[in-house]
C-alpha cells in the first residue's frame, strides 16, 4: 500500500501539478528536488525512531511520495542537457548504471553495515544504521 | 553495398557518448546524483520489512498489506 500508492502519488503529483510551478525554470526544478531530498532525512529519522508502528508507517508514506517526485524533474533535466540525438542513449546509460550499481550494491552495503554495527548496537543495529 | 550490422561499432559509439556525458560537468553531476539516490532508495527498500519485523514485531501478512 505505502510503496505502491505512495510511489504512484509522487509521480502523478509531478505530472499533474508540480511541473507547472516551474515551467521553463530548470533551476527552480532542481531547487525543488534539493528541498525534497533534504526533507527525506527528518522523515526517515521519524520512521526509524517513532515508537508506535502505525506512526512509523505514516511517516514512511510522505517519504515515499517525495522520493518518487524527484524522478520526473531529474530525468527531464538530464534529457535537456544533451543534444537531441543523445537523449535516448543518455537515459539508457544512466538507468543501466542505476540498476546495476543501485540494485546490485545498495542492499549489500546496507546489510554489511547492519552486520558491522550488530556487536555495538545489538538488535537495534538496523534502526540506528539506517538513521 | 549492403549495410552490415556491426555490434562492436555500436558499442564503441555508445562508449564515446558516455565519455561526452562524463566531460560535461552538469550531466556528470546529475548522473552521479541520480546514481547515489538510486543506490540509497534501492538499498533501503528491501530492509523496510526487516526493520518493521525486528523493531515493531509485525507479521509478514500485516506487512504485506502495509508495504505492498
Amino acid at each position: 500500500m505505502i510503496l505502491g500508492l505512495g510511489g504512484a502519488a509522487g509521480v502523478l503529483f509531478w505530472w499533474l501539478r508540480g511541473h507547472r510551478w516551474f515551467a521553463q525554470d530548470e533551476r527552480g526544478q532542481m531547487r525543488f528536488v534539493a528541498a525534497a531530498l533534504a526533507s527525506l532525512v527528518p522523515l526517515f529519522a521519524l520512521f526509524l525512531l517513532l515508537p508506535e508502528k502505525l506512526y512509523a508507517l505514516i511517516a514512511l508514506m510522505p517519504w515515499v511520495v517525495l522520493a518518487c517526485v524527484i524522478f520526473g524533474p531529474a530525468f527531464a533535466l538530464m534529457q535537456r542537457l544533451v543534444v537531441d540525438e543523445m537523449r535516448a542513449t543518455t537515459v539508457a546509460v544512466v538507468m543501466l548504471l542505476c540498476n546495476l550499481v543501485g540494485m546490485g550494491i545498495g542492499p549489500q552495503v546496507v546489510g554489511i553495515l547492519s552486520d558491522l554495527l550488530r556487536p555495538v548496537l545489538g538488535s537495534d543495529s538496523l534502526r540506528i544504521r539506517d538513521a | 553495398m549492403r549495410a552490415v550490422h556491426q555490434p562492436w561499432g555500436n558499442i564503441c559509439r555508445v562508449g564515446g557518448r558516455v565519455e561526452a556525458l562524463w566531460h560535461q560537468p552538469s550531466t556528470r553531476h546529475l548522473a552521479l546524483g541520480i546514481l547515489l539516490f538510486y543506490t540509497m532508495t534501492l538499498g533501503l527498500s528491501p530492509w523496510y520489512a526487516a526493520f518493521m519485523m525486528r523493531s515493531h514485531h509485525m507479521g509478514t501478512a500485516e506487512l504485506g498489506v502495509w508495504l505492498g
